[in-house]
């Protein structure tokens, strides 16, 4: 029996993503997501002053700001060739990594673990212990990791003044000049941050401990070492993740896609594109399933045959226009045959390619990684035993928080006090690209300056990558591509649909809409 | 209506807000022409801005550079934005001027000023070079000017005289 669903919206935060979904004998067989609202951030910038994106691109997103800034002001670094002292590079990147923390238990507790005390997995022998701790507001870890959440930002607002959207990165370094009395308070907020949550409730040991590990079986042996790690959230959603299989489902395309981000604060002082990836600490690449490639920006096409933007040929983001919207219609109106949804569906190499922490994982892993890069074999190896799946790209998010913990702390200790932190550049017309890794994946921006003034700026961010529609060819979108094949237990409360969709952490609220195929009835809708 | 502006608004103009409805004083919560609530919205973001001792000896700021105003060079509109970011913060820390970002003016209308005309990011509109086209609130243009103008030479003067104002020169 064939059945259509639609969930709408499929996130829990902001925006609005609708997913449709057919079924046939509980299988989903199609999957549409539909990004159901249109922003318009790039034509807001035309013709406006070249700075303009430090002020509006932050406000794209709420909890990605940071991230945007860091792409708009390195959009800017390359195309008026700048000069970037080091402790701006180290600023930077610490604005980056005290972002991307934040989102990593705010995103556990308050979207992706709750998912995990629903009813499906009642009859599991973890499921009492799951639902005391991870459900919503009420689980005795939730309110601990997001209030802990806030922590890793107030970081950010004594070097950017607040978080979310300040515009503290600017081409030439950084607004601030901050002094001793803030680099020892961030030290004192990180060292919070980890006793309050990070090692006394998420790793149940020491952040030194867990970075030992080298291998999917190390990570299975750590979890049995002792009761605190096998009883930390960590080692419960570990094994709660196997018990309930949620490393069963959600393959996706299987190709992954890394910009790469934190610039190395003594190899981007001249920043260029070309000297870009040798220059970034956590590496940027193409893994096409089997091997590594050099990541190259001009590989980008955006396709726009089923969004709700006029015709054109599939194009580079220098080369495409600035979009003409054309008329949308509502989920039930909607002809997934033709235009669908307001993302556009960018193409690596002509492949959909997943973005995210995974995808940065997996690049951390390449044995070509420089001497400076993170060299983490780990993901390398749980690709190999257990591909890509739900629980492997929420393993590989909470992954990276002891990292990141432990850089931000190195690179506050690198910034030298009686140096520059802003070299006034000259401004000047012409092309820029900007990338970095938001909390959710690989975010970039291109602009492009004529007459001194903004001629062409495109955006484009993780979340276009992975909830873009169908491309030119018909080909899908990582998130369509990853809902295939998902067995849904019960049609009425499709969980595993919005499991699948929060792995990505999209940043869209979604609703799930589920559909007989063969009938075209609607069975549910609701929001998720 | 209650109009909680911002971009983003501050968590606290919107909760404390709530707290004052739940508590029974909805009375006590006062709105100005725009319906923002008077409690947080009467002063402007440069209260309680570390600057401030600069703005009034018209100490130029810029970008990387500790000390100094930045409403002269660098577009600050904390003298005519009413908020109340440097009073009670951000993420319990620190605000934007307090780290030498210029105030945006995100709670005022037309927010972001000035259209983002060429020009006007990050930097202080001015006539003929050097009087600024936005002055602080409270203040008539003519008037501003002249007692800017005062300032501006009495600093250069001391500074002659070797009273030494420089706060960071000798700190960090």
């Amino acid at each position: 029996m064939v059945k259509e669903l639609n969930i709408s919206p499929v996130g829990r935060v902001e925006g609005d993503l609708d997913v449709k979904v057919y079924m046939e004998n509980g299988v989903v067989t199609r999957a549409h997501t539909q990004a159901a609202m249109f922003r318009g951030f790039e034509k807001i910038m035309e013709g406006k002053d070249p700075q303009s994106g430090l002020i509006v691109t932050p406000r794209i997103c709420g909890i990605c700001g940071g991230s945007h800034l860091y792409c708009a002001s390195s959009a800017l670094d390359t195309a008026w060739k700048t000069t970037l002292p080091p402790n701006a590079l180290l600023l930077r990147a610490i604005g980056q990594a005290t972002e991307t923390v934040q989102s990593i238990p705010r995103w556990f507790y308050a979207i992706f673990a709750t998912d995990m005390a629903n009813k499906k997995f009642a009859n599991k022998p973890l499921y009492a212990e799951v639902v005391k701790r991870f459900s919503a507001y009420v689980g005795t870890s939730f309110q601990k990791g997001v209030t802990a959440s806030g922590r890793p930002v107030e970081v950010y607002a004594l070097f950017g003044g607040q978080w979310p959207h300040s515009s503290y990165m600017v081409p030439g370094g950084v607004m601030c000049a901050p002094t001793l009395k803030d680099i020892t308070r961030a030290h004192a907020i990180m060292n919070f941050f980890r006793n309050e949550w990070l090692e006394s409730i998420w790793l149940g040991c020491s952040v030194e401990r867990y970075l030992q590990i080298q291998t999917w079986d190390d990570l299975l042996a750590w979890v049995e070492e002792n009761e605190s790690q096998r009883n930390s959230d960590l080692g419960l959603f570990i094994r709660a993740s196997l018990e309930f299989g949620m490393d069963t489902f959600g393959q996706g395309v299987g190709k992954f896609l890394a910009y790469g981000t934190y610039l190395h604060k003594d190899l981007y002082n001249k920043p260029t594109i070309e000297g870009r990836n040798k220059a970034l600490i956590s590496s940027s690449g193409f893994f096409d399933g089997e091997k590594y490639h050099e990541f190259d920006h001009l590989q980008i096409m955006e396709h726009v045959k089923h969004t709700w933007f006029e015709d054109v040929p599939a194009a580079h983001p220098w080369n495409e226009p600035l979009p003409t919207p054309v008329p949308s219609q509502n989920l039930e109106q909607t002809n997934f045959d033709g235009k669908y949804s307001w993302s556009k569906a960018p193409r690596y190499m002509g492949h959909a390619a997943e973005a995210g922490p995974l995808s940065r994982v997996i690049m951390n892993a390449n044995p070509a990684n420089l001497e400076h890069q993170f060299r983490d074999p780990l993901f390398g190896d749980i690709l190999k035993q257990k591909g890509p799946n739900v629980f492997t790209r929420a393993l590989a998010r909470m992954h990276e928080a002891p990292r990141l913990y432990e850089m931000i702390n190195k690179w506050l200790s690198e910034i030298r006090l009686d140096d520059e932190f802003y070299i006034k550049p000259k401004e000047q017309d012409g092309k820029g690209f900007g990338a970095t890794e938001a909390a959710r994946g690989a975010l970039a921006h291109w602009i492009e300056i004529e007459n001194g003034v903004i001629k062409n700026y495109q955006v484009v961010a993780p979340t276009t990558l992975n909830v873009g529609p169908n491309d030119d060819e018909g080909k899908s979108g990582p998130i369509e591509a990853a809902l295939m094949g998902t067995e849904i237990e019960d049609p009425h409360d499709p969980v595993e649909v919005g499991m699948v969709a929060r792995s990505f952490d999209s940043c869209l609220v979604c609703t799930v809409h589920a559909h007989d195929e063969k009938t075209g009835k609607k069975i549910t809708e609701f929001k998720l | 209506m209650i109009n909680i502006p911002g971009c983003p608004a501050h968590p606290d103009w919107v909760t404390q807000i709530l707290v004052a409805i739940s508590t029974g004083r909805i009375g006590d919560v006062l709105i100005d022409d725009y319906h923002r609530p008077k409690t947080f919205f009467t002063e402007f973001v440069q209260t309680g801005c570390t600057n401030a001792v600069s703005f009034a000896q018209k100490i130029d700021g810029h970008f990387g550079k500790r000390g100094g105003c930045l409403f002269y060079e660098v577009g600050c509109r904390g003298p005519m934005t009413h908020a109340s970011c440097n009073r009670i913060l951000w993420n319990r820390q620190s605000s934007k001027t307090r780290v030498n970002h210029p105030c945006l003016g995100c709670t005022e209308p037309g927010f972001p000023h000035h259209d983002l005309v060429k020009g006007s990011v990050f930097k202080t509109m001015k006539y003929l070079g050097f009087l600024p086209r936005d002055v602080p609130a409270g203040n008539s243009k003519l008037g501003y000017y002249l007692r800017a103008g005062f300032e501006k030479t009495m600093g250069k003067v001391e500074k002659i005289v070797g009273v030494n104002r420089e706060l960071y020169k000798h700190s960090k």
